[in-house]
């Protein structure tokens, strides 16, 4: 099983994070993606399932589903394509004088 | 069943470098829309705003909390490869493509198909119609062969003019004196076949 993470960090408050990324609308038709959609459920609930097409590198159409989503903390997901599932867990962390490097 | 393994296995080590590149990309773009929206206010989703707000920029400039994004993907091999099933490959015969596997006993009489077809070409039959007049004879044949075939195109009779069989003679007796034909000479038969009639 191949994995791999990244570690971001930003200037802006965690909502604004958290909003943005869920923000599929955002995403539609920029440089990466083109039709991005909810094919089942309601966005970001468990189950639901999203369809966005991809543009760069290949053009394909990635399947999502849901696996969980704890406002300001977490999102996780399945993504499926070209018969492989990768599973994406997004984590939004806090800065502080603790954690801090 | 291994083979599609070891397909799933190299295209997830051929799509691992594009889907890091990918994602790298992605937080590239998300990196600089959380800056842009820290610095005009708390984000909103857009399908919320009018397209003059989502236009909209200010300087105001918010209280900057940072946040540790982290994301781990991982890739598994779960399912078959598109690439290598049926519908993968769009010049399958339906035969070829709804091949399935038979199981416990009936596996044993899955070769009796292929027993039937064998016993059908042994009996096959060579009637004249598959006699071919070019065959797979060395090059340094062909301009006979060729000059054969042409012998039996109806439309070079001409080249023959006059001639004919002696078997027609003979056998339709157009000659009454058939027994002198037997006796005539060696040069009237030869012009009889050239087609000189002396």
């Amino acid at each position: 099983m191949q994995s791999f993470a990244f570690q971001v960090v930003l200037n802006c408050p965690i909502e604004t994070v958290f909003a943005i990324y869920t923000d599929s609308e955002r995403w539609r038709y920029r440089n990466l993606f083109g039709e991005i959609r909810w094919a089942k459920g309601n966005p970001w609930e468990e189950g639901s399932r999203q369809r966005i097409e991809t543009t760069v590198p290949l053009r394909k159409t990635v399947d999502q589903v849901v696996q969980g989503v704890v406002p300001n903390e977490k999102v996780t997901y399945l993504s499926h394509v070209h018969g492989l599932t990768c599973e994406t867990r997004i984590t939004f962390v806090p800065i502080t004088e603790q954690n801090s490097v | 069943m291994k083979l599609v393994g070891k397909v799933t296995r190299s295209l997830v080590f051929a799509l691992e470098p594009i889907i890091f590149k990918a994602t790298e990309e992605f937080f590239e773009e998300f990196r600089k829309d959380c800056e842009v929206s820290a610095r005009s206010g708390p984000a909103e989703p857009l399908a919320n705003k009018t397209n003059a707000q989502k236009n909209q920029s200010t300087s105001r400039l918010t209280l900057m909390d940072p946040v540790n994004l982290r994301c781990h993907d991982e890739i598994a091999e779960s399912q078959a490869v598109d690439l290598v099933r049926p519908k993968g490959n769009l010049r399958l015969t339906p035969s070829k493509e709804n091949v399935r596997m038979v199981s416990l006993l009936l596996r044993n009489r899955s070769d009796a198909i292929h027993e039937i077809q064998r016993l059908f070409e042994v009996w096959e039959a060579v009637l004249a119609v598959d006699v071919v007049f070019l065959g797979d004879s060395p090059f340094g044949n062909e301009p006979a062969e060729f000059g054969q075939f042409l012998a039996l195109k109806r439309w070079n009779a001409a080249l023959a003019r006059n001639a004919f069989l002696v078997g027609k003679i003979l056998c339709h007796k157009l000659f009454p004196y058939e027994l002198e034909v037997a006796e005539m000479p060696g040069k009237f038969a030869a012009s009889i076949v050239a087609g000189k009639q002396d």
